[in-house]
């Protein structure tokens, strides 16, 4: 418990840096904002601005805005958008639910896929399959969110047409759960690709580990079956490792959901972003990094916790 | 000084059980390189890729940036192997050109972090302490932002050019790097042999460069093979969302970014299958490569 | 009557990248109900191999057991079918391995790990099968064992661990117990607790069992019958009366040799020269001919067979001649072959000249804590006590011996004595002057005057410099000389510890284990240093190997006048190398004195433990010593008890050791001897 709680307190003063870094990198970028707006053939000129910039708090020096920013943060309050004035915590917070969606979806195959096959792998050693399976890996490895996300969408909705190119859900339908399993897939199955050949290779190393260690001899020579030996002993302590490992692939996973969105046009949270930084709609930027800031500080959190769960070890330190 | 009664020269070199023959330990890790098949196997694709990127000026028939516009929007043939893209420019010359972007921005980026990641993870693991705590709580918070989404915010006010691109990359991507290099270093300093060395009355200088970091080399040498991936996709990555190499140069992203047209996607087939294939392919190799070095590198055949 | 298991020609060979490992030879003993047999060898010697084989535990591939018969009980184990064989595991033969830090599975509470092969062989319920773990775990002497079965590996102690694992092996009552080097890792006094256990445990019990070891000490007293493995080959198998009176095969009398006797110092060692075995080559020729000071010609024509010799089995063609000498000295020196008698030359040992006139090191209050840190700003939350309040003198010229178990601090006070660690409290003086606080360019050029030997001749010298440069890098550290004067002073060196120059260019994967250690020495002594701390320098040595590097590091003592610390946990070795000897137990020095005065009177309960712990290797005496054997483990040094640090494990404490730090007091007719007891009086 006493880890748990210092675990958790840890945070604190690295979301505090966080949001510093967040706010600095934004406001102390050169160019006003605002300048961007300014639009002579439409009519809106820099003086029509003033009273934006006023009302934006744009001139303040920095470390007030800074702790304004801080202060409405806290409170949920992101801001408005410079685009069209929508409340950003509203619109992010739609975006982001289908965005853990969406990443939920590909980290949960890529886990599932590739530790099943890793353990397979690792319990079978030099096999064909194994063989394959792991120089398949490489391609795996080899293939990013955008690449495995055009050639999906190339080959199994432009060619055989088996799922939609885009979006979330069919227009014009009833929204059925089935409708939107249908548009999750082809993006969660590509962005699933690199991490599940990632899991497998991990998973298959930690098994070939285990498989050496002293322990799986003196079970061995216990004379249980292999069936205990393989899953009691073997694949328990294989695990444990490759948690570690979902944890830190979360900002990776945040990155690709960037691309697949972009590509798939799935309404979350990254595609917001691209659109939000080539608009320089800062307050959104800003709400974005701080929420993908969360979101791994939370995911790595999670991670831990629930690794010293799992490993005795770790509880009594 | 006499020799005494008991020396007895011991003629006969032995490893753990067998005699053999003079090798340095560079020579050694060639020859379990030499044995592995993929890694092979990715040494002969890339260097295929680099020939080819490196005779680009000799082989590529057109200038990969000139205009055609009665030329457009054609599928390999004869005059335009791979075909042309939608302003007439030839896909063979470009992806060739192309190439020479990317590979020179993921390996320069990859140098670049590499130093970055080496100078700090060296200086953290070496001395401990309050650097190693600093150093290493500033890479924990440069690490919870994703690099993309970081790049992308800070690439659209510091302007596009390849430049840019190459310094944001390595800015931030060298934390990794430190993280593996101050982990070699804290467990190298503690060895016996470093021990030895500064009993013996080595200074700090002696100990890192002399003694530590040629032990961190091995390592290193299969993390910078990865960091060069990273750096190519992030590259491509960047420039398929239109914030990388700004055209008209070409690079194998920017000229994947044609792709995110449905229409380019199903009736242009030729314009982004090559730029993707070559990623893939010069990613594989050199992930082949990394596999290939780490196995040949591994302390456990080198002591 | 029938053997319980009997092993007929059994070989067994590992195919790796750098070609066929030959392990085990053709092998074949056999074993009654209820007897006891230990199979002594070095490593390579193919030992544990062997037994592995028995059960079919070794790794397939790259392993494979080519040939033999393994009859257990009537029946071929190595023929049975997989699930006809593992009933046979753990429930007819079961195992305990050597490191009780990784042989249990980190993740599951002991309790399970006691009752799944209760469960799996003897088909009782769960509940069954916790009582009879609770029975087999106070059976083994731990200590509350109902409450602890819930309780993961890691929160016990090395020994208990290994007690636990004895339980483990021994739930399903097995006709035949395995013992794989069980009390390597140990301790020398939880060494001596496991034995005893093993002792009581088989009258208990009556099973077969089969101890593996590479110290032919160790079972002196425990095993009935004792065979001596070399390269994949039984050389010889006889009772242990037998074996330690008439050795027959000239590598078991080489390791009788080599062991120091503990009653005397006087004998030099008899080390066994060469290296360890090649076992990548096909064996065709005796394989210990290469070392063997007895081989003639017929050795390298053909693998001696193991044959019956007045009682003993041996594989070697002048048994019988080696045999009638009985380990005399001059008649075995008659049978010495004549091109290897100035190898052999035992010459008796110099004494050094101990006129104890000059200090050449002082140390003085010296303490080396290391901070506990917790939480996220680091706060120090304790210390560990390495070592805690240290005073002594090292004469020039002397060797000290210190000694104590792991985590007593004997390390640790060697680098706090060099400067590799910063003392946290206390002086160091040497030559007189202040090393303490002295400055660090004055502490990096003191260092040519003092060296260290490491103990590990695989991780102590830098696998990417070849060893030209290993050995010359002090000289270069120091500005000596220009290249070439370097360079003829390293190959001079290398001459000087028994290496072919000719190597200099060499890297240190190529050497074996005791070659390396001679860099590690030649590298010490290149400065022409007056003191030497070698720390374990033989401690990862095999124990034929040992002898030659212990017998170098005396000769060059009397040739270049050194002076060393020499750390070690091996009592006879720090006896037949040391003046005198300091014993630590929890960061404190508890007994200082000569070298004989310590062994033949022993004035600190901790002492006499220690000395009646070590293992000796004459079925006689070991059987006729008592031993005095510790309650429990040694107490963590950052909680170290009050009083007296040793009172909890000790059999005279009473009241004021629980209260009162004892101080070193001086015993004994003007020799120094100090030891801090209370009860000192009461042993002189």
């Amino acid at each position: 418990m006493d880890y748990a709680i210092r675990r958790i307190l840890i945070n604190i003063p690295i979301l505090f840096i966080v949001t510093v870094i967040i706010f600095l990198l934004v406001n102390l970028a050169p160019g006003d904002p605002v300048d961007f707006y300014v639009n002579e053939e439409m009519g809106v000129t820099r003086d029509d601005l003033t009273h934006l910039e006023e009302k934006f708090g744009l001139n303040d020096p920095i470390y007030v805005r800074y702790f304004k920013w801080l202060g409405a943060t806290l409170q949920g309050d992101l801001g408005f958008r410079y685009k069209n004035g929508d409340d950003v915590a509203e619109v992010l917070f739609e975006r982001l639910q289908r965005t853990l969606l969406l990443m939920g979806a590909a980290l949960l195959l890529g886990v599932v896929i590739g530790v099943t096959l890793g353990i397979y792998t690792g319990l079978h050693q030099y096999s064909i399959a194994d063989f394959l399976l792991t120089t398949l890996s490489f391609v795996g490895i080899s293939m990013p969110a955008f690449i495995a996300g055009i050639f999906g969408l190339y080959f199994f909705s432009v060619k055989l047409g088996w799922f939609p190119s885009g979006g979330m859900r069919t227009i014009g339908k009833p929204e059925t759960l089935l409708d939107l399993l249908h548009h999750l897939v082809l993006p969660a199955g590509t962005l699933a690709i690199m991490y599940a050949a990632n899991f497998m290779r991990y998973q298959r190393f930690s098994i070939l580990e285990v498989k050496r260690a002293d322990y799986i001899r003196t079970a061995q020579a216990k004379g249980l079956k292999p069936r205990i030996i393989t899953w009691r002993h073997t694949v328990r302590n294989a695990i444990l490792p490759v948690v570690t490992v979902i944890g830190v692939t979360v900002p990776n996973l945040v990155a690709g959901a960037l691309f697949t969105e972009t590509i798939y046009s799935w309404p979350g949270m990254g595609s917001l972003f691209v659109d939000a930084v080539a608009a320089r709609d800062y307050p959104m930027v800003m709400g974005i990094m701080l929420v993908t800031a969360v979101v791994v500080l939370g995911a790595n959190l999670i991670t831990d916790l629930t690794y010293s769960l799992v490993d005795p070890r770790i509880r009594y330190d | 000084m006499s020799a005494h009664s008991t020396t007895v020269i011991d003629d006969e070199l032995t490893s753990e059980f067998g005699v053999i023959k003079a090798e340095s330990p560079a020579e050694k890790a060639w020859q379990r390189f030499r044995r592995h098949p993929l890694a092979l196997t990715g040494l002969i694709l890339i260097t295929i890729i680099l020939v080819l990127t490196i005779a680009a000026p000799l082989i590529d028939r057109y200038p990969p940036s000139q205009l055609a516009l009665a030329d457009k929007f054609q599928k390999p043939s004869a005059s335009h192997w791979f075909g042309t893209d939608r302003v007439g420019r030839d896909i063979w010359s470009r992806t060739l050109h192309g190439g020479r972007v990317s590979i020179v921005v993921g390996v320069s980026a990859a140098l670049v972090s590499t130093i970055i990641g080496v100078i700090f993870g060296a200086l953290a693991g070496y001395y401990g302490g309050w650097v190693d705590g600093l150093i290493m709580r500033f890479t924990d918070i440069v690490m919870t932002f994703p690099r993309v989404v970081i790049i992308l915010t800070v690439a659209t006010f510091l302007g596009q050019n390849i430049l840019n691109l190459i310094l944001l990359i390595s800015l931030f991507g060298w934390m990794s790097t430190a993280r593996l290099v101050r982990g070699q270093v804290l467990s190298i300093r503690e060895e016996q042999f470093v021990q030895a060395v500064r009993s013996l009355g080595a200074g700090d200088m002696t100990i890192i460069f002399r003694h530590i970091m040629p032990n961190v080399i091995a390592p290193l040498l299969a993390a910078v093979t990865f960091a060069v991936n990273e750096a190519i996709l992030l590259e491509a990555g960047l420039s398929f969302l239109g914030i990388g190499v700004p055209l008209p140069t070409p690079s194998w992203g920017n000229m994947l970014e044609t792709a995110r047209s449905l229409d380019v996607l199903q009736f242009g087939v030729w314009m982004w299958m090559p730029p993707a294939l070559f990623i893939l392919i010069t990613v594989l190799s050199i992930n082949f490569i990394g596999d290939g070095l780490r196995d040949a590198l591994d302390p456990r055949h080198i002591a | 009557m029938e053997p319980l298991l009997e092993v007929r020609n059994l070989v067994t060979k590992f195919k790796t990248d750098a070609g066929i490992v030959y392990a085990v030879n053709g092998i074949s003993y056999s074993l009654a109900r209820g007897e006891s047999m230990a199979i002594v060898g070095e490593s390579g010697s193919g030992k544990s191999v062997g037994v592995l084989s028995l059960i079919k535990l070794i790794p397939v591939p790259p392993g494979r057991i080519d040939d033999g018969q393994v009859i257990f009980k009537g029946r071929d184990l190595l023929t049975l079918a997989p699930e006809q064989l593992r009933k046979v595991r753990g429930k007819e033969i079961s195992m305990v391995f050597q490191d009780p830090m990784t042989s249990l599975n980190p993740v599951l509470t002991i309790g399970l790990q006691l009752t799944e092969a209760l469960e799996e062989h003897e088909h009782i319920s769960r509940a069954a099968a916790r009582k009879r773990s609770v029975e087999m775990l106070e059976l083994v002497g731990l200590p509350d064992a109902e409450n602890r079965l819930n309780d993961y590996p890691h929160q016990f102690s090395g020994g208990q661990r290994q007690r636990i694992g004895i339980a483990m092996a021994l739930a399903c009552k097995p006709d035949l117990l395995i013992g794989d080097e069980p009390t390597t890792a140990l301790d020398v006094t939880i060494q001596a607790q496991i034995v005893e256990l093993m002792k009581e445990l088989q009258k208990e019990l009556g099973m077969a069992f089969i101890w593996i070891t590479h110290d032919l000490g160790v079972v002196a007293d425990l095993v009935e019958q004792v065979a001596v493995m070399y390269a994949g080959f039984i050389v010889e198998l006889a009772s242990v009366d037998d074996l330690y009176h008439r050795p027959g095969h000239p590598y078991t009398l080489g390791l009788l040799e080599s062991i120091p006797n503990i009653e005397g110092k006087e004998e030099r060692l008899i080390p066994i020269e060469g290296r360890p075995p090649d076992l990548h080559q096909e064996p065709r020729s005796c394989p210990f001919a290469p070392r063997c000071r007895y081989v003639i010609d017929r050795c390298r024509e053909a693998v001696p067979p193991l044959e019956e010799h007045s009682g003993h089995q041996i594989a070697c063609f002048r048994a019988e001649e080696i045999q009638d000498a009985q380990r005399d000295p001059v008649k075995l020196a008659a049978l010495v072959t004549p091109a290897k008698q100035a190898a052999k030359a035992a010459v008796a040992r110099s004494d050094a000249p101990s006129a104890r006139q000059k200090v050449l090191v002082k140390v003085e209050n010296l303490k080396q804590h290391f901070p506990i840190r917790r939480g996220i700003i680091q706060r120090q939350v304790g210390a560990v006590r390495a070592v805690d309040g240290l005073d002594f003198e090292i004469y020039q010229g002397e060797t000290l011996g210190l000694v104590g178990e792991s985590g007593c601090g004997k390390s640790t006070t060697g680098q706090a004595i060099l400067q590799l660690l910063k003392p946290t409290a206390g002086r160091v003086y040497f030559k007189d002057k202040e090393l303490t606080g002295a400055s660090k360019k004055d502490i990096r050029a003191a260092r040519r005057d003092m060296q260290m030997i490491f103990q590990d001749p695989y991780a102590s010298l830098n696998p990417r410099m070849t060893v030209g440069s290993i050995i010359g890098e002090s000289l270069r550290i120091h500005n000596i000389g220009d290249r070439s004067s370097r360079q003829e002073r390293v190959e001079q060196l290398m001459a000087l510890v028994g290496l072919n120059p000719n190597f200099i260019n060499r890297y240190p994967h190529e050497f074996s284990g005791g070659q390396r250690q001679r860099i590690g020495i030649a590298r010490a002594l290149a400065t022409n240093p007056a003191f030497i701390v070698a720390d374990e320098p033989i401690a990862a040595l095999d124990v034929s190997i040992q002898a030659q590097v212990v017998n170098l590091l005396d000769d060059l003592r009397h040739e270049m006048g050194l002076t060393y610390l020499f750390i070690a946990h091996d009592l006879s070795m720090v006896r037949y190398i040391s003046d005198r000897i300091a014993v630590m137990y929890l960061g404190r020095i508890v007994e200082l004195g000569e070298g004989d005065s310590i062994f033949v009177q022993p004035l600190h309960p901790y002492t006499q433990a220690l000395l009646s712990a070590i293992p000796i290797p004459d079925p006689d005496r070991a059987s006729r010593r008592q031993r005095i054997v510790l309650e429990g483990d040694v107490p963590s040094p950052a909680n170290p008890p009050s009083g007296c640090r040793f009172h909890t494990r000790c059999a005279y404490a009473t009241e004021i050791c629980r209260r009162e730090d004892p101080q070193l007091r001086s015993f004994g007719n003007g020799l120094q001897h100090v030891v801090a007891c209370h009860h000192a009086e009461q042993f002189v």
